[in-house]
Protein backbone atom coordinates (compact mmCIF):
# COMPACT_ATOMS: atom_id res chain seq x y z
CA UNK A 1 0.00 0.00 0.00
CA UNK A 2 1.15 3.50 -1.03
CA UNK A 3 1.10 6.80 1.30
CA UNK A 4 -2.06 7.92 -0.10
CA UNK A 5 -4.11 4.62 0.48
CA UNK A 6 -2.99 4.26 3.90
CA UNK A 7 -4.17 7.78 4.78
CA UNK A 8 -7.47 7.24 2.82
CA UNK A 9 -7.91 4.27 4.86
CA UNK A 10 -6.99 5.69 7.91
CA UNK A 11 -9.35 8.19 7.51
CA UNK A 12 -12.13 6.22 6.73
CA UNK A 13 -11.84 4.13 9.78
CA UNK A 14 -11.44 7.34 12.19
CA UNK A 15 -14.78 8.96 10.28
CA UNK A 16 -16.73 5.51 10.41
CA UNK A 17 -16.02 4.94 13.87
CA UNK A 18 -17.01 8.27 14.60
CA UNK A 19 -20.42 7.77 13.42
CA UNK A 20 -20.79 4.80 14.47
CA UNK A 21 -20.12 6.04 18.27
CA UNK A 22 -22.27 8.97 17.60
CA UNK A 23 -25.34 6.92 16.33
CA UNK A 24 -24.81 4.58 19.11
CA UNK A 25 -24.63 7.29 21.43
CA UNK A 26 -27.71 8.72 20.57
CA UNK A 27 -29.48 5.66 20.44
CA UNK A 28 -28.27 4.58 23.73
CA UNK A 29 -29.25 8.16 25.47
CA UNK A 30 -32.89 8.30 24.14
CA UNK A 31 -33.92 4.69 24.36
CA UNK A 32 -31.68 3.44 27.76
CA UNK A 33 -31.04 6.50 29.42
CA UNK A 34 -34.82 8.32 28.36
CA UNK A 35 -33.46 11.41 27.82
CA UNK A 36 -35.29 13.67 25.21
CA UNK A 37 -34.15 13.58 21.82
CA UNK A 38 -33.16 17.10 21.82
CA UNK A 39 -30.21 16.49 24.69
CA UNK A 40 -30.23 12.30 23.14
CA UNK A 41 -28.19 14.61 20.32
CA UNK A 42 -25.63 15.39 22.57
CA UNK A 43 -24.16 11.90 21.10
CA UNK A 44 -23.11 13.19 18.75
CA UNK A 45 -19.95 15.05 20.51
CA UNK A 46 -18.44 11.47 19.14
CA UNK A 47 -17.61 13.35 15.63
CA UNK A 48 -15.15 15.09 17.35
CA UNK A 49 -13.44 11.94 16.56
CA UNK A 50 -12.47 13.11 12.81
CA UNK A 51 -10.49 15.54 14.06
CA UNK A 52 -7.86 12.91 14.25
CA UNK A 53 -8.22 12.50 10.47
CA UNK A 54 -5.89 15.93 10.84
CA UNK A 55 -2.85 13.81 11.72
CA UNK A 56 -2.59 11.14 8.90
CA UNK A 57 -0.02 12.88 7.48
CA UNK A 58 1.93 12.89 10.29
CA UNK A 59 1.53 8.98 11.19
CA UNK A 60 2.36 7.95 7.37
CA UNK A 61 5.04 10.66 6.72
CA UNK A 62 6.79 11.14 3.45
CA UNK A 63 10.08 8.72 3.46
CA UNK A 64 12.93 11.26 2.37
CA UNK A 65 14.76 10.38 -0.74
CA UNK A 66 11.86 8.43 -2.30
CA UNK A 67 9.39 9.60 -4.96
CA UNK A 68 5.75 9.47 -2.95
CA UNK A 69 3.74 11.18 -5.58
CA UNK A 70 3.57 10.48 -9.60
CA UNK A 71 1.19 11.64 -12.45
CA UNK A 72 -1.29 8.86 -11.63
CA UNK A 73 -1.19 9.53 -8.11
CA UNK A 74 -2.46 13.10 -8.98
CA UNK A 75 -5.05 11.98 -11.66
CA UNK A 76 -6.40 10.07 -8.43
CA UNK A 77 -5.86 12.66 -5.75
CA UNK A 78 -8.15 15.45 -8.15
CA UNK A 79 -10.33 12.57 -9.17
CA UNK A 80 -11.07 12.03 -5.37
CA UNK A 81 -11.44 15.97 -4.36
CA UNK A 82 -13.47 16.29 -7.32
CA UNK A 83 -15.90 13.70 -6.57
CA UNK A 84 -15.91 14.64 -2.97
CA UNK A 85 -16.54 18.32 -3.58
CA UNK A 86 -18.99 17.71 -6.12
CA UNK A 87 -20.98 14.91 -3.66
CA UNK A 88 -20.58 17.80 -1.07
CA UNK A 89 -21.87 20.73 -2.53
CA UNK A 90 -25.33 18.78 -3.59
CA UNK A 91 -25.77 17.70 -0.37
CA UNK A 92 -25.00 21.37 0.97
CA UNK A 93 -27.26 23.16 -1.65
CA UNK A 94 -29.81 20.19 -0.53
CA UNK A 95 -29.35 21.27 2.93
CA UNK A 96 -30.21 24.87 2.38
CA UNK A 97 -33.00 24.28 0.16
CA UNK A 98 -35.10 21.74 1.85
CA UNK A 99 -35.69 23.65 4.88
CA UNK A 100 -36.62 26.56 2.68
CA UNK A 101 -38.98 24.60 0.63
CA UNK A 102 -40.48 23.12 4.19
CA UNK A 103 -40.91 25.74 6.46
CA UNK A 104 -41.82 28.05 3.73
CA UNK A 105 -39.73 31.60 2.65
CA UNK A 106 -41.14 33.24 5.46
CA UNK A 107 -39.75 30.61 8.10
CA UNK A 108 -37.12 30.78 10.74
CA UNK A 109 -34.75 27.89 11.92
CA UNK A 110 -32.50 27.76 14.52
CA UNK A 111 -28.83 28.97 14.32
CA UNK A 112 -27.78 25.93 15.28
CA UNK A 113 -28.51 24.28 12.01
CA UNK A 114 -25.54 25.75 10.11
CA UNK A 115 -22.89 24.14 12.21
CA UNK A 116 -24.55 20.95 11.81
CA UNK A 117 -24.47 21.76 7.52
CA UNK A 118 -20.76 23.08 7.95
CA UNK A 119 -19.96 19.91 9.92
CA UNK A 120 -21.61 17.53 8.54
CA UNK A 121 -20.06 18.76 5.02
CA UNK A 122 -16.52 18.12 6.27
CA UNK A 123 -17.27 14.71 7.00
CA UNK A 124 -19.22 13.94 3.89
CA UNK A 125 -15.96 15.41 2.13
CA UNK A 126 -13.16 13.18 3.97
CA UNK A 127 -15.48 9.84 3.90
CA UNK A 128 -15.99 10.67 0.02
CA UNK A 129 -12.52 11.79 -0.49
CA UNK A 130 -10.91 8.36 1.55
CA UNK A 131 -13.54 6.01 -0.38
CA UNK A 132 -12.86 7.05 -4.31
CA UNK A 133 -9.11 7.26 -3.09
CA UNK A 134 -9.22 3.31 -2.24
CA UNK A 135 -11.81 2.50 -5.12
CA UNK A 136 -8.94 4.21 -7.79
CA UNK A 137 -6.09 2.46 -6.12
CA UNK A 138 -8.15 -1.16 -5.14
CA UNK A 139 -8.98 -1.92 -1.66
CA UNK A 140 -6.24 -4.46 -0.97
CA UNK A 141 -2.79 -4.06 -1.00
CA UNK A 142 -1.95 -4.61 -4.79
CA UNK A 143 1.80 -4.24 -4.12
CA UNK A 144 2.06 -0.48 -4.26
CA UNK A 145 4.61 0.91 -2.28
CA UNK A 146 5.11 4.43 -1.01
CA UNK B 1 -4.37 37.12 -23.49
CA UNK B 2 -4.55 33.34 -23.39
CA UNK B 3 -8.16 31.26 -23.04
CA UNK B 4 -6.99 30.63 -19.61
CA UNK B 5 -6.89 34.03 -18.86
CA UNK B 6 -10.35 35.18 -20.79
CA UNK B 7 -12.03 32.44 -19.31
CA UNK B 8 -11.03 33.94 -15.39
CA UNK B 9 -11.88 37.97 -16.97
CA UNK B 10 -15.31 36.02 -17.54
CA UNK B 11 -16.15 34.56 -14.46
CA UNK B 12 -14.73 37.91 -12.40
CA UNK B 13 -16.62 39.94 -14.43
CA UNK B 14 -19.77 37.86 -14.34
CA UNK B 15 -19.75 36.88 -10.45
CA UNK B 16 -19.22 40.63 -9.82
CA UNK B 17 -22.22 41.33 -11.41
CA UNK B 18 -24.11 39.01 -9.59
CA UNK B 19 -22.68 39.68 -6.53
CA UNK B 20 -23.03 43.35 -6.59
CA UNK B 21 -26.97 41.99 -8.06
CA UNK B 22 -27.70 39.98 -5.08
CA UNK B 23 -26.23 42.37 -2.62
CA UNK B 24 -28.83 45.04 -3.97
CA UNK B 25 -31.41 42.52 -3.59
CA UNK B 26 -30.55 41.45 0.02
CA UNK B 27 -30.38 45.02 1.69
CA UNK B 28 -33.46 45.92 0.26
CA UNK B 29 -34.98 42.68 1.02
CA UNK B 30 -35.73 43.54 5.17
CA UNK B 31 -36.96 47.23 4.36
CA UNK B 32 -40.38 47.43 4.33
CA UNK B 33 -42.35 49.19 1.36
CA UNK B 34 -39.33 48.85 -0.52
CA UNK B 35 -39.68 48.09 -4.60
CA UNK B 36 -36.98 47.51 -6.49
CA UNK B 37 -38.51 46.07 -9.48
CA UNK B 38 -37.09 48.30 -11.84
CA UNK B 39 -33.66 48.50 -10.74
CA UNK B 40 -33.81 44.33 -10.48
CA UNK B 41 -35.29 44.29 -14.14
CA UNK B 42 -32.34 47.03 -15.97
CA UNK B 43 -29.66 45.03 -13.86
CA UNK B 44 -30.50 41.37 -14.92
CA UNK B 45 -30.72 42.93 -19.02
CA UNK B 46 -27.24 44.45 -18.30
CA UNK B 47 -25.84 41.17 -16.55
CA UNK B 48 -27.43 39.32 -20.11
CA UNK B 49 -25.39 41.47 -21.88
CA UNK B 50 -22.37 41.89 -20.31
CA UNK B 51 -22.30 38.04 -20.67
CA UNK B 52 -23.22 37.79 -24.33
CA UNK B 53 -20.72 39.84 -24.95
CA UNK B 54 -18.31 38.14 -22.62
CA UNK B 55 -19.18 34.79 -24.14
CA UNK B 56 -18.36 35.83 -27.46
CA UNK B 57 -14.90 37.68 -26.91
CA UNK B 58 -14.33 34.51 -25.10
CA UNK B 59 -14.55 32.59 -28.54
CA UNK B 60 -12.09 34.60 -30.24
CA UNK B 61 -8.43 33.10 -30.37
CA UNK B 62 -4.81 34.90 -30.50
CA UNK B 63 -4.12 32.87 -33.51
CA UNK B 64 -5.64 30.21 -35.14
CA UNK B 65 -2.11 28.07 -33.92
CA UNK B 66 -3.75 28.66 -29.79
CA UNK B 67 -4.01 25.65 -28.13
CA UNK B 68 -6.46 25.28 -25.32
CA UNK B 69 -4.50 24.79 -22.93
CA UNK B 70 -0.82 23.62 -21.90
CA UNK B 71 1.04 22.06 -18.88
CA UNK B 72 1.83 25.85 -17.55
CA UNK B 73 -2.17 26.12 -17.45
CA UNK B 74 -3.21 23.14 -16.19
CA UNK B 75 -0.62 24.14 -13.22
CA UNK B 76 -1.98 28.00 -12.89
CA UNK B 77 -5.76 26.17 -12.90
CA UNK B 78 -4.59 23.38 -10.20
CA UNK B 79 -3.49 25.89 -7.49
CA UNK B 80 -6.57 28.64 -8.27
CA UNK B 81 -9.16 25.71 -7.20
CA UNK B 82 -6.47 24.18 -3.90
CA UNK B 83 -7.11 27.91 -3.29
CA UNK B 84 -10.48 28.46 -4.08
CA UNK B 85 -11.15 24.88 -1.82
CA UNK B 86 -9.78 26.59 0.99
CA UNK B 87 -11.83 29.50 0.79
CA UNK B 88 -14.79 27.50 0.95
CA UNK B 89 -13.97 26.39 4.50
CA UNK B 90 -13.14 29.84 5.24
CA UNK B 91 -15.94 31.16 3.98
CA UNK B 92 -18.47 28.16 5.32
CA UNK B 93 -17.05 28.46 9.07
CA UNK B 94 -17.70 32.51 8.68
CA UNK B 95 -21.37 32.09 7.57
CA UNK B 96 -21.71 29.71 10.27
CA UNK B 97 -20.28 31.54 13.72
CA UNK B 98 -21.39 35.11 11.88
CA UNK B 99 -25.17 34.50 12.72
CA UNK B 100 -23.96 33.17 16.65
CA UNK B 101 -22.77 36.94 17.04
CA UNK B 102 -25.74 38.56 15.65
CA UNK B 103 -28.55 36.60 16.75
CA UNK B 104 -27.27 34.52 19.92
CA UNK B 105 -26.70 30.75 20.64
CA UNK B 106 -30.54 30.65 21.08
CA UNK B 107 -31.70 32.67 17.67
CA UNK B 108 -32.91 31.32 14.70
CA UNK B 109 -32.68 32.93 11.16
CA UNK B 110 -35.01 33.64 8.68
CA UNK B 111 -34.90 29.90 6.45
CA UNK B 112 -34.65 32.06 3.23
CA UNK B 113 -30.65 33.24 3.95
CA UNK B 114 -29.76 29.48 3.56
CA UNK B 115 -29.91 29.70 -0.43
CA UNK B 116 -28.53 33.09 0.06
CA UNK B 117 -25.48 31.68 2.18
CA UNK B 118 -25.31 29.10 -0.49
CA UNK B 119 -25.49 30.83 -3.36
CA UNK B 120 -22.61 33.70 -1.98
CA UNK B 121 -20.60 31.44 -1.07
CA UNK B 122 -20.56 29.77 -4.72
CA UNK B 123 -19.81 33.58 -6.37
CA UNK B 124 -17.25 34.23 -3.98
CA UNK B 125 -15.29 31.18 -4.69
CA UNK B 126 -15.68 31.55 -8.47
CA UNK B 127 -14.57 35.71 -7.91
CA UNK B 128 -11.25 33.87 -5.65
CA UNK B 129 -10.54 31.70 -8.21
CA UNK B 130 -10.64 33.24 -11.27
CA UNK B 131 -8.35 35.88 -9.04
CA UNK B 132 -5.71 33.52 -8.27
CA UNK B 133 -5.54 32.43 -11.79
CA UNK B 134 -5.19 36.08 -12.79
CA UNK B 135 -2.80 36.89 -10.28
CA UNK B 136 -0.44 34.43 -11.16
CA UNK B 137 -0.76 35.22 -14.91
CA UNK B 138 -0.06 38.78 -13.90
CA UNK B 139 -3.54 40.49 -14.79
CA UNK B 140 -1.72 41.61 -17.80
CA UNK B 141 -2.37 41.19 -21.48
CA UNK B 142 0.93 40.00 -22.37
CA UNK B 143 1.08 37.65 -24.56
CA UNK B 144 1.22 34.54 -22.27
Amino acid sequence: MNRAQKIARFNLIVVMMALILSVIAVGVLYFVVGLPMQRAFGGFAFIAICGLTGLSPLLYKKEPGKVSFDERDLLIHKKASLGAYSIFWFLFVLAAMIPFFVLGPKGTISVKYLPTMVFGGMVIVILVQSIVTLEEYGWRNKGEIS
Amino acid sequence: MNKTQKGAWFTLVITILFLAFGLIIFTRMFAPGVTSTKLIRIWSFANLFFMTILVVWLRIKQSRAEVDSDERDELIKKRAVLVSFTSVWILLIAATIIPWFVVGQEGSIPVCLLPIINFGVFLIVMLIYSVAILAQYGWGGEKS
